[in-house]
């Protein structure tokens, strides 16, 4: 077991470090001088030169990135041009409520996906399993930010049971913080649930008709029973392994709906970012992103064995 | 049915104790939305009026203007003119003291006024004529001049940007154009570096060093009495979230509510709408004389004769008529030196005549940059607009979406437009600043020393110092009048009318100061 | 953005005509439906300039105004005609949608059949390829949108950079698996190698998963555009598109929440449309992944 851990943890590191030099040039190759937006107002020529010297903007690319990719490792991911404050500050200033906010999402989407799902392979072809999947594929195409409106206008300006935007920091209080992020993690989960939902109900539907299945309904073994400890548990890799993928996906979301639900997470920061040209926090974000996507596929991957004691690496 | 009302108590549960946790600390808590982020909070670095409005909260200045807009001590316990008018002593009050503990000296206040000079369009004028300036001792410094300007105190009291605030020495070290990285002043609200999340929040706590003046509160005068344990400055990007927010109560005054969005204060007794006249201002368009095409006097002219006000005015202010009134007063059209000299030239839009300019100028195709500020809603309409008046009048328009963080940077560059430079921008003055020809900066024609634009003429800068040394108000409006003719005529920026828009307030606040700056002393909750 | 995940490897010679099966599949009346209704919304996108009139020009004097007969949907904050605009949003939608799944695909498959056939370099392409995967979609659009000139060629290639992983993976894993199989080996045994077996052989098996990952790159494409403009990235704010729609009708939200409807529901169903014949073209097209009497 440990070996298979660490060696997947090795086969992420030529990945990370591929990631590192594709955003790191993704940003360098792009028109506008950095060190002119950072000296900002009326900045004379030498004042320029020495930002430039600063940032190590006279040296040539590859030493860049060494530099930038050293300091990284050592966690310093340089200093906004935009507010001037370490990069890795503001992210973790920031990590806390879109840490929340997906948490919260994750744990909706798996209450409501599995469930649904199990239910719609169970009654397949029947009125039931129709409507569970047409709520997915229609929870799969629209748009996250509008689901969002509507559930502002409806639940926070209507009839004021949430409020209408912003994040409480657990530091307030867990139930608060909670409050605050109902709207965007139902929001969220809706959209996720549509994906999981789909795809739990399609490993059941394979997993129902194993043989094994057959002969522990044949023993008598009542359907909950069957349905919820030995399909489910059968159909936990590829139902995790969705997880793992639609994180992607979840990161796209949470970045829509923390500009829609004003949350100070890291999802808006990025956007700022992009949309200021701060480079070096775009930089760290990415990274930081990459890192965690590339986090949760090896947990996912490392939940197999649960799964399937077959697997074991 | 069970499960809605499940629910509703779920959720009623979950906002009871949600509430119950706020209330259970006993802290006087505010809760502000500015236009902007607060990304710095150094007033002398930048002139955008969001840093102003929070540099107020942290900072204090010598002298201020009271509600008649006269001069009062506020820093200074006193002062005294020598007989010819040349020497200033000024002493300050006992017990000054700065968020980090130490206490104010003189040479805090001369450091400070220096580095406000160097920026500073008013500060430059006074520093031109002063002889020299020194702490004479820890209490008291004296200004010399080398001839008698009737302007020294009203300079020193400036209300609005760039507002010469008093920092410790050390720090007001820094050259202007290098922002400060710590935040510390001797205002009735200190900064909280460790809750600040640039984008987000910025947090100021009350500072009980602070020892208001006795005098009631009067404009940016008198006694700044701090109701409030803790001020919470909140970044809402989308305006119509904002006033949702303002109106369930969730933050307690917002700078600037678009006029569409007046109606959602119907209905309603937690904010109300707060009209001020003097609180108005003018959107403008600022040109940039360095680059192409606008490098060129006929360009700009074309330009001019391109637009005209009223559909910008509708387009940010709908049916709202009393929100907005068409003016090319360079100096607004209800203050003293409104005039109406040269005004029909912005007024009318003549397409023909912009396309025979163009040509006349020699336009060769450049495009003109629009940095299409989205987060601003004013602004956003804006560039809407001025796009399809420059395409109609043959220009080529490069509309590119931003936002108004990256444009307030942007707007120092001098360098070409390829290389982060810029065309134009829209931005607003405060009627403060506008009335008068000595800070508005429309009218300096300082050429690379002035605001950005870069606006160039010999002619205005003599008027200009004219004006600083004239004393008959008949000659002054004379003066005046060139001025604005000279600034219509080279187009040194585009006025696009005058409007008075409101703010949004808590109806459970009291003593909130009507002014063209908002200030949040004075003011405390009602009980 | 998602698309869902396909894997899919046939386990026996691939049926004779990938036209005919296609075709068949169009006959089915539930997949004739959506074909039907995407081919309107197209049909509406071509003749946009004839149905309604100009999305651009602005009208400030009859901002927010009603429906009239000169503007059916009413006017938005600038005065210009919502139908109009909503209907010329249509064709950057389809436009970004059939762009990025054309270009996801022919890269997609390029590389796939390449690095599934083993050829030098696979095994960097790979990686590099996991590396891409890596780096959240959402992210790496709006950074490549933000970081090059606004436009319409800039979105669709910031929203195709990420796509294409995804289907160089899936084109992949079936070039391994029909790789094996004793068709193929004998037809190398007797000779057939290079660009014949590739054609005849190992594409055609390929062409039904794409077509299906296709359908969804489109689905997923369009809400990446819609999402890119609501965020004001990458295209001037006055084209019209449904995003910016939505963007622009958040201020006027409780007033005129029909600005945000409009957009709204045509981009839902839209989408809708396309994943839900996606949904058929796979069941359609591949007899494993027959889910019995799904939707």
């Amino acid at each position: 077991m440990l070996r298979y851990i660490v060696g997947r943890l090795l086969s992420a590191i030529p990945i990370l470090m591929l990631v590192a030099v594709f955003i790191f040039s993704l940003v360098h190759l792009t028109p506008g001088d950095p060190a002119v937006l950072l000296a900002g107002d009326n900045a004379r020529p030498e004042q320029v030169e020495q930002i430039r010297a600063r940032l190590h903007l006279d040296q040539s690319l590859p030493v860049q990135f060494g530099i930038w990719a050293l300091d990284a490792i050592r966690l310093d991911l340089g200093e906004s041009i935009y507010s001037k404050q370490p990069v890795s500050k503001l992210i973790l200033q920031r990590v806390e409520p879109t840490l929340v906010l997906a948490a919260v999402t994750l744990l909706l989407t798996v209450a409501m996906s599995v469930p649904l799902g199990i239910v719609a392979a169970w009654r397949a072809n029947g009125w039931v399993d129709r409507a569970i999947m047409a709520f997915a594929v229609l929870g799969f195409s629209v748009p996250v930010f509008v689901i969002g409106y509507l559930l502002v206008f409806f639940f926070a300006v209507e009839l004021r049971w949430f409020p209408v935007q912003g994040y409480k920091p657990l530091a307030s209080g867990a139930l608060a913080t909670l409050h605050s992020v109902v709207l965007p993690a139902v929001s969220l989960a809706l959209v996720f649930s549509a994906l999981i939902a789909r795809v739990t109900r399609a490993a059941m539907l394979e997993v129902l008709n194993e043989n094994y299945i057959r002969t522990a309904r044949a023993k008598g073994l009542g359907t909950f029973r069957i349905l919820v400890v030995h399909a489910l548990k059968s159909s936990g890799i590829p139902v995790v392994t969705v997880i793992g993928i639609g994180f992607a996906t979840l990161i796209g979301g949470v970045v829509v709906t923390e500009s829609v639900f004003n949350i100070p997470g890291i999802g808006r920061l990025t956007v700022d970012a992009i949309t200021r040209r701060d480079y070096p926090v775009v930089q760290g974000v990415i990274l930081f992103f990459s890192v965690a996507l590339i986090l949760v596929n090896l947990i996912v991957d490392l939940s197999y064995p649960l799964f399937d004691p077959r697997v074991k690496g | 049915m069970g499960m809605t009302r499940l629910l509703r108590a779920a959720a009623l549960a979950i906002a009871l104790s949600a509430a119950a946790s706020g209330a259970a600390t006993s802290e006087e808590v505010l809760r502000l939305r500015m236009n902007g982020d607060i990304n710095t909070l150094d007033p002398i670095a930048t002139t955008n009026f969001t840093i102003r409005n929070a540099a107020y909260l942290i900072y204090d200045e010598l002298f201020a203007l009271d509600a008649d807009y006269q001069v009062q001590p506020q820093m200074a316990e006193g002062y005294s003119v020598s007989d010819d008018k040349l020497v200033y002593t000024i002493t300050l009050r006992d017990g000054l003291m700065f968020h980090d503990g130490t206490a104010v000296t003189a040479a805090d206040a001369v450091a400070s006024l220096e580095r406000w000079g160097k920026v500073d369009g008013l500060g430059k004028i006074l520093f031109s004529k002063m002889a020299s300036i020194a702490a004479t001792d820890d209490k008291a410094l004296v200004i010399t001049m080398s001839e008698p300007w009737g302007q020294v105190l009203p300079a020193l009291a400036k209300i609005s940007s760039n507002v010469p605030v008093i920092m410790p020495a050390r720090l007001a070290a820094n050259d202007p154009t290098d922002p400060v990285t710590e935040f510390i002043g001797s205002g009735p609200y200190q900064f909280v570096p460790d809750e600040w999340v640039p984008g987000s929040i910025a947090v100021f706590k009350k500072f009980e060093g602070y020892k208001p003046r006795p005098e009631p509160a009067s404009l940016a005068a008198g006694g700044k009495v701090a109701h409030f344990d803790r001020i919470e400055a909140i970044y809402i990007p989308d305006t119509a979230t904002a006033v949702n927010a303002l109106v369930s109560g969730e933050i307690d005054w917002m700078e600037d509510v678009p006029a569409d969005l007046l109606s959602y204060f119907d209905d309603q007794d937690v904010a109300r709408p707060v009209v001020g006249e003097q609180a108005g201002g003018s959107m403008q368009l600022v040109i940039n004389w360095l680059n192409p095409p606008f490098d060129n006097e006929k360009i700009r002219q074309a330009l001019q004769a391109a637009v005209e006000q009223k559909p910008f005015l509708q387009a940010a202010f709908g049916d709202r008529t009393d929100s907005y009134l068409e003016c090319a007063a360079v100096f607004f059209c209800n203050g003293p030196f409104a005039s109406d000299v040269g005004t029909e030239l912005v007024l009318k839009r003549d397409v023909e005549k912009a396309k025979a300019l163009l040509k006349e100028g020699g336009y060769d195709g450049t495009p003109v940059l629009l940095p299409h500020v989205t987060d601003i809603a004013t602004h956003n309409a804006y560039y809407s607009v001025l796009k399809q008046m420059l395409e109609e009048a043959g220009f080529v328009v490069d509309d590119e979406p931003t936002d108004w963080a990256t444009v307030a940077t942007r707007r120092a560059s001098k360098a070409p437009v390829a290389e982060g430079g810029w065309n134009v921008f829209f931005t607003g003055w405060g009627y403060i600043d506008q009335i008068n020809p000595m800070t508005n900066v429309y009218v300096a024609g300082a050429c690379g020393d002035g605001w950005f634009g870069w606006t160039c003429s010999e002619d205005l800068q003599k008027l200009r110092v004219q004006f600083a040394d004239e004393t008959d108000p008949a000659k002054q409006k004379a003066l005046a009048d060139q001025m604005q003719k000279i600034a219509l005529d080279l187009v040194t920026y585009v006025p696009l009318g005058q409007f008075f828009p409101s703010q949004g307030l808590a109806t459970n606040l009291d003593g909130f100061i009507e002014s063209p700056v908002p200030f949040f002393w004075n003011v405390q909750r009602k009980h | 953005m998602a698309t869902l995940e396909i894997d899919l490897v046939p386990a026996q010679p691939p049926r004779p005509n990938l036209l005919r099966r296609v075709a068949g599949a169009f006959s089915d009346p539930g997949i004739a439906i959506f074909a039907a209704l995407l081919a309107g919304v197209l049909l509406l996108a071509l003749l946009a300039p004839l149905i309604a009139g100009d999305p651009l020009a602005i009208d400030p004097a009859r901002r927010l105004s009603y429906p009239s007969a000169d503007a059916i949907w009413g006017r938005d904050h600038l005065g210009r005609d919502v139908f109009a605009r909503a209907v010329f949003g249509s064709r950057m939608s389809l436009g970004v949608g059939f762009s990025v799944a054309i270009i996801a695909t022919v890269f997609g498959v390029t590389v796939g059949l390449y690095t599934g056939l083993g050829r030098l370099g696979s095994g960097l392409v790979m990686r590099l390829n996991d590396a891409m995967m890596a780096i959240p979609a959402i992210l790496l659009a709006i950074a490549l949108a933000a970081l090059m000139d606004a436009g319409l060629a800039t979105i669709i290639v910031a929203i195709a950079v990420p796509e294409i992983p995804r289907m160089v993976r899936l084109v992949r894993s079936v070039v391994l698996g029909v790789r094996e199989q004793p068709y193929v080996t004998a037809a190398i045994s007797i000779g057939t190698s290079g660009l014949p077996l590739v054609l005849r052989h190992i594409l055609p098996n390929t062409l039904g998963p794409v077509l299906v990952q296709a359908t969804y790159v489109c689905a997923s494409a369009i809400i990446a555009s819609a999402v890119l403009s609501f965020l004001g990235v990458g295209l001037s704010p006055e084209i019209p598109s449904w995003g910016g729609m939505m963007a622009d009708a958040r201020s006027h939200f409780r007033d005129h929440p029909e600005l945000m409807a409009y957009p709204g529901v045509l981009l839902s169903l839209l989408v809708l449309t396309v994943n839900i014949l996606g949904d058929r073209l796979s069941d359609a097209l591949d007899p494993r992944k027959r889910r019995r009497g799904s939707l």
